[in-house]
């Protein structure tokens, strides 16, 4: 059952007890009050019988002993009975009762309640009261007839509680309908507000991990009942991280925002574009050959070729994407998942833009994937070792300056070549803390040759990343400043690894190096 | 139903308020019928048309 309906129900169920409950309390109030007054009253003739019962030479209980009793204790309308049992023995009353029917309907209200004031003989409506004598082998018991002022107030009370219960039944109905409503809407709102949270990405508003694993579940059952391929993209930015930590946080939002914005200017209304994390995007193509995947994919890729212009800061981003088919690929999603991640891997260092997933390129890319899960924890405990090759002047044979190298030394795969791990590094925004620890590392040694009497230059190498970095001349002065070292001792050499995202701010970042 | 055991047969209600005030109700719910229009739909959000009338 829905919420708006249980709320619905719940209220007009609370209004008609509430109805039933107050309807029930004013008609026994309106009945017993007259009724107490006359138990009040047969309490006295009780006791008033009793005493004559129990007086000496008293006189055993009769008709005419009973009318002598009612006439002078009760009203000329009354009826005065004596009961043994359910058995009426003697009635004393100026009225005519159709005895039969009224013990059957006194003992029938008797036995109900011994609180029920009213019973209805033949259209005649009395009001009665009971009393047990002394023995408890009798039990007295006196009738009124109602009287027709309390019939008519009993009357218009009873059309007033049922008028004023539809009316309040009415108007719950409304509340209920309003309140449930808006509570229902509200409610709703919240689940839909917290659904789209949990299977959607906050900065992009795109589908999240979540959804994608279930359209992805989805489109594996479609394929199989429609023997139809699909695809799974893949792809990130090549250098987020870079860009990210060099121009800052709030202008790689925005160029994930703009990026997905260029994707999912890409797609097809049947195809979903999720964001997995990071810099990490999905698509999924469902219904789609090898050929609608290569022109999806160039297309994506041609989306990319225009600069993105944040801020004023013009910047470019290439994305790779990993692509796997279902089912030449793989039939799970798992599977298929895993495939794309390698096929990613294998198009950022191809720089192909994209590739399909190779099952000979997996061991590579295993390969691959350790490096990268392992370099983080080098660079971060400083693991790679800085050596330096001499550069002798041939006029004097002396050793002038060296050229700071960095090396790696893998605990499992030997040592690692710099044209392998210092791509990485760019590529997982490792290079700034790779470059400082070098420049640290040169200047450190630079400056105990010097105490020795080696006075010598250093180039270190800047990746063009470092370029985007406008506190790097402040931060590279700063290290300077801890060693008695000349800065026109210290040449950077600039690496020709990658693109250049902005060249005026490099421009601007080497003037200030010069300086 | 409500109006006329309020107005026109007075022997079912013999009470004048509570007949006013039920054939109030009666009342309303006429004029409400009549328009077709009810602003307390509105504000519940309630709509007793079917899909295809709402779709149009």
């Amino acid at each position: 059952m829905k919420l708006r309906t249980q709320i619905l129900f719940s209220i007009l169920g609370i209004t008609f007890f509430a109805q039933a409950v107050f309807g029930f309390l004013a008609y026994r109030q309106i009945t017993e009050s007259r009724g107490d007054q006359l138990t009040i009253f047969l309490q006295y003739l009780n006791r008033e019988i009793a005493e004559r019962l129990m007086m000496p030479g008293n006189v055993t209980i009769s008709k005419i002993y009973l009318e002598e009793l009612r006439k002078k204790f009760s009203t000329p309308k009354s009826t005065l009975l004596v009961q043994k049992g359910s058995r009426i023995l003697y009635v004393a009353s100026d009225i005519e009762i159709d005895i039969e029917k009224l013990t059957k309907h006194f003992n029938e209200a008797y036995l109900d309640s011994d609180k029920l004031c009213l019973i209805d003989v033949n259209g005649v409506e009395y009001y009665w009261a009971i009393a047990k004598l002394p023995d408890e082998k009798y039990t007295l018991v006196m009738l009124e007839p109602a009287a027709n002022e309390e019939i008519m107030i009993a009357s218009a009370l009873r059309f007033r509680l049922i008028t004023s219960g539809v009316v309040i039944l009415w108007v719950a109905v409304w509340v209920s309908l309003l309140l449930s409503s808006k509570i229902s809407k509200q409610l709703d709102a919240k689940n839909d507000e917290l659904e789209h949270l949990a299977l959607h990405d906050t900065l992009t508003g795109l589908p999240n991990r979540a959804l994608l694993t279930e359209r992805l579940e989805q489109a594996l059952l479609q394929a199989e009942r429609s023997s139809q391929p699909f695809s799974l993209f893949l792809m990130d930015l090549d250098r987020f991280k870079e860009v990210n930590d060099t121009l800052g946080h709030q202008f790689g939002d925005e160029l994930l925002k703009m990026v997905s914005s260029r994707i999912l200017n890409c797609m097809r209304k049947i195809d979903s574009i999720a964001r997995l994390g990071g810099d990490e995007f999905a698509v999924l193509l469902p219904q789609t050959d090898y050929k609608g995947t290569v022109y999806c994919a160039e297309r994506i890729l041609r989306s990319m070729d225009e600069p993105f212009s944040i801020n004023n800061v013009s910047t470019e981003s290439k994305v790779s994407i990993g692509i796997a088919i279902y089912p030449d690929h793989g039939t799970t999603a798992d599977a298929l998942m895993q495939y794309a991640d390698v096929a990613m891997y294998q198009a950022k260092r191809s720089q192909s833009g994209y590739a399909f997933y190779d099952p000979l390129q997996n061991t590579h890319t295993l390969r691959r994937l350790q490096l990268m899960n392992d370099l983080r924890e080098a660079v971060e405990q400083n693991k790679i070792k800085v050596y330096y090759q001499p550069l002798v002047d041939n006029s004097t044979q002396k050793v002038v300056c060296v050229e700071a190298l960095a090396r790696w030394h893998h605990y499992e795969l030997g040592d690692i070549t710099p044209d392998e791990f210092i791509p990485m590094a760019e590529q997982m925004g490792l290079i700034r803390l790779l470059t400082f620890q070098v420049l640290t590392q040169s200047l450190s040694d630079l400056s105990g040759w010097k105490v020795k009497g080696h006075d010598l230059g250093v180039n270190v190498n800047l990746s063009t990343y470092c370029l985007q970095d406008m506190r790097l001349p402040a931060e590279i002065e700063s290290i300077i400043s801890n060693y008695s070292i000349d800065a026109s001792q210290i040449e950077f050499e600039i690496t020709e690894s990658a693109l250049m995202h902005d060249v005026s701010r490099a421009r601007k970042i080497i003037d200030q190096l010069n300086y | 139903v409500i109006i006329y055991i309020s107005f026109i047969d007075s022997d079912i209600i013999n009470d004048s308020l509570s007949a006013n005030i039920l054939g109030g109700v009666g009342v309303l719910s006429l004029i409400v019928a009549i328009m077709g229009v009810c602003p307390l739909y509105s504000l519940a959000d309630i709509n007793t048309l079917c899909q295809k009338q709402k779709d149009k």
